[in-house]
């Protein structure tokens, strides 16, 4: 519990943070107010749903860890063999592949500035990397199909199976940043048409989805998946 | 309505009167609750036990009679700056009593703060928004230190009128406060934040009217830090040995990473059940409290610099190991006020100002019987 409390705390002020400078942007004429609007819902969207991932894998550590301690609860959702790794080589970054050893130098800086919290700069960047991508993916969806479906699919992004590893340090939010700015860049050759996609439908997809996305959560607790 | 100066004088006093005589009140209650009864000794020897010895009061007022020094059990004394002793000296002479005067510093500006909160509310907002901001920063439930040896009262009044002269855009006299506030508080300096911001947004905005030569005063706010540098460098030899000195006995303190900081509170908090009602639990509450409501003044389009100070206030304040005095320190976190003042009146707010009050008398009887509240 105190170190949910510290990660709610940290990613608080990291949050608070974004959004002075998002506030300054505005009011200095570089960010427009609905375009901020967006940059905000994605923000929630992409932290409720990492927090939601965080919190039901240390429920399930709790359920099934009795013994563990609460900091080795709440991280164990680290015990898969490469986010293991990955999580060891915030400490003692490496290239060990290309992408999660970009990811392992920068959280690294990062945790240099945090005064030494490494663990905590990884996750912070993952879920940095993951908002981002995600505003840059609904910004260029917003321009071609309108709000409706470019909030759903931002959305469904986060629920996706293995959408738990875009808030966990390693190569998939380094990978979904790539791919989200090359979507954004290319997608400007897309042309626009009006979709419909039923909400009825929409909810019934996102809960499959999350139920398969928890599924591998659980899978990351108990070491086998990651 | 355009206010006349004498209607403005007797809106002035009456705040004034009404933010120190709450406290007195508040007092006076606490003193027939422990004592059976009132009576003026019991009530003086109550004030002068409680506002003048304990903690960091002893430390102000032995600066203020003997200075620094470099050597022997006192020199950690440097951790303290230098402003508020300096002002006890001046007055003390004068009143001829330090803790006389210590008292009287604090009290009056905390009364010179309450009115120009009130001004600084009133720029933005409704005379009934500016009155609200006096009453939520009077029943602050820590509050009751503005009332001692402590620097709680003389850094707010800087700080408000630090931040109020930044709206007026007089960049001089914010300048010269925050340069007083830096030599009072450590995080007097932060005001650089919200000084820079107003500069940039005012002056090199879309609408900026370009760089004016007072506008250089802002400077003088780093500038406060450094003279206290300087007054390191003077005794020590070291610019940075007051760091050295927070990190010994009795403080303990250095700076670790927030989110550990709290996470060590939650652990200290279990673990001492009696300290955590007085310095653990209430400290992770105002963490998450503050971050809550600058996050919602944000929302709500509430100055940005005004929610970057108090961001910068609230991160700077957690940044420090072993914190014990969060309670205290947060008590100058003016953004807060300005935030929730604007709350809508209705249910949420009735109950903002209740439950305030309540913790203000819990919290102030506890001070004044000498719990662990510092």
């Amino acid at each position: 519990m105190g170190e949910f409390l510290g990660l709610a705390a940290g990613g608080g002020m990291l949050a608070l943070v974004g959004v002075l400078v998002a506030a300054f942007l505005e009011q200095m004429g570089f960010l427009r107010p609905e375009k901020r609007k967006r940059l905000g819902q994605c923000a929630v969207m992409a932290g409720s749903m990492g927090g939601a991932y965080w919190l039901i894998a240390a429920l399930m550590a709790q359920m099934n860890f009795e013994s563990l301690s609460n900091q080795a609860r709440i991280t164990a959702i680290f015990r898969g063999p490469y986010v293991g790794k990955m999580v060891y080589s915030l400490l003692q970054p490496s290239f060990f592949a290309p992408l999660s050893g970009l990811f392992a130098y920068a959280a690294h800086f990062l945790g240099d500035a945090l005064f030494g919290q490494y663990m905590f700069a990884g996750v912070a960047l993952a879920f940095g990397c993951t908002f981002f991508s995600v505003w840059l993916v609904r910004e260029r969806l917003f321009v071609l199909f309108g709000d409706g479906f470019s909030q759903n699919a931002s959305f469904l992004l986060l629920c996706l199976p293995f959408a738990v590893f875009f808030f966990l340090p390693g190569w998939p939010p380094v990978g979904l940043f790539m791919l989200s700015c090359v979507f954004s860049l290319a997608g400007r050759r897309l042309e626009g048409r009006n979709i419909r996609f039923s909400g009825a439908a929409f909810h019934w997809l996102m809960a499959v989805s999350l139920c398969l996305s928890a599924m591998v959560t659980a899978g990351c607790v108990f070491g086998v998946v990651g | 309505m355009k206010r006349t100066m004498k209607r403005k004088w007797k809106t002035w006093l009456l705040i004034a009167s009404a933010s120190l005589g709450l406290h007195y009140f508040m007092i006076i209650l606490a003193q027939i609750v422990l004592n059976g009864g009132f009576s003026f000794p019991a009530l003086f020897a109550l004030l002068e036990q409680r506002l003048t010895l304990p903690g960091d009061a002893v430390r102000y007022l032995d600066i203020a009679q003997n200075g620094y020094v470099a050597e022997g059990e006192n020199a950690i004394n440097l951790v303290f700056y230098p402003l508020y002793p300096l002002c006890i000296r001046a007055l003390g002479a004068v009143l001829g009593s330090l803790p006389l005067a210590g008292m009287a510093i604090s009290q009056l500006c905390y009364g010179g703060a309450a009115i120009l909160l009130y001004e600084l509310i009133l720029l933005d907002g409704t005379a009934e928004n500016a009155w609200d901001g006096v009453l939520l920063l009077a029943l602050y439930p820590f509050s009751m230190f503005v009332m001692g040896v402590y620097t709680e009262g003389l850094f707010l009044l800087l700080t408000i009128g630090c931040l109020y002269a930044l709206r007026r855009e007089k960049y001089p006299w914010a300048g010269a406060l925050g340069f007083l506030a830096a030599l009072t508080r450590t995080q007097g300096m932060l005001l650089i934040f919200p000084a820079v911001y107003e500069w940039v947004t005012h002056r090199l905005g879309k609408s900026g009217k370009g760089m004016r030569p007072g506008d250089a005063a802002l400077l003088l706010i780093p500038a406060g830090f450094g003279v206290y540098l300087l007054l390191n460098v003077h005794l020590h030899g070291n610019p940075f040995q007051f760091l050295l000195y927070e990190a010994g006995e009795p403080w303990y303190q250095t700076t670790q990473w927030i989110g550990r900081n709290i996470a060590v509170q939650f652990g200290q908090a279990l673990e001492y059940p009696p300290l955590g009602l007085f310095i653990y639990w209430v400290q992770i509450a105002l963490y998450f409290f503050t971050l809550g409501v600058l996050l919602f003044g944000a929302r709500r389009q509430e100055r940005v610099a005004y929610l970057l100070y108090g961001g910068a206030y609230l991160g700077f304040t957690y940044l420090s190991g072993w914190m014990i005095s969060g309670g205290r320190y947060m008590l100058c976190c003016v953004p807060v006020y300005l935030v929730l003042c604007k709350v809508r009146p209705g249910v949420g707010k009735k109950l903002l100002i209740a439950g305030e009050a309540l913790l203000f008398f819990s919290y102030s009887l506890f001070y004044l019987q000498g719990f662990a509240i510092m």
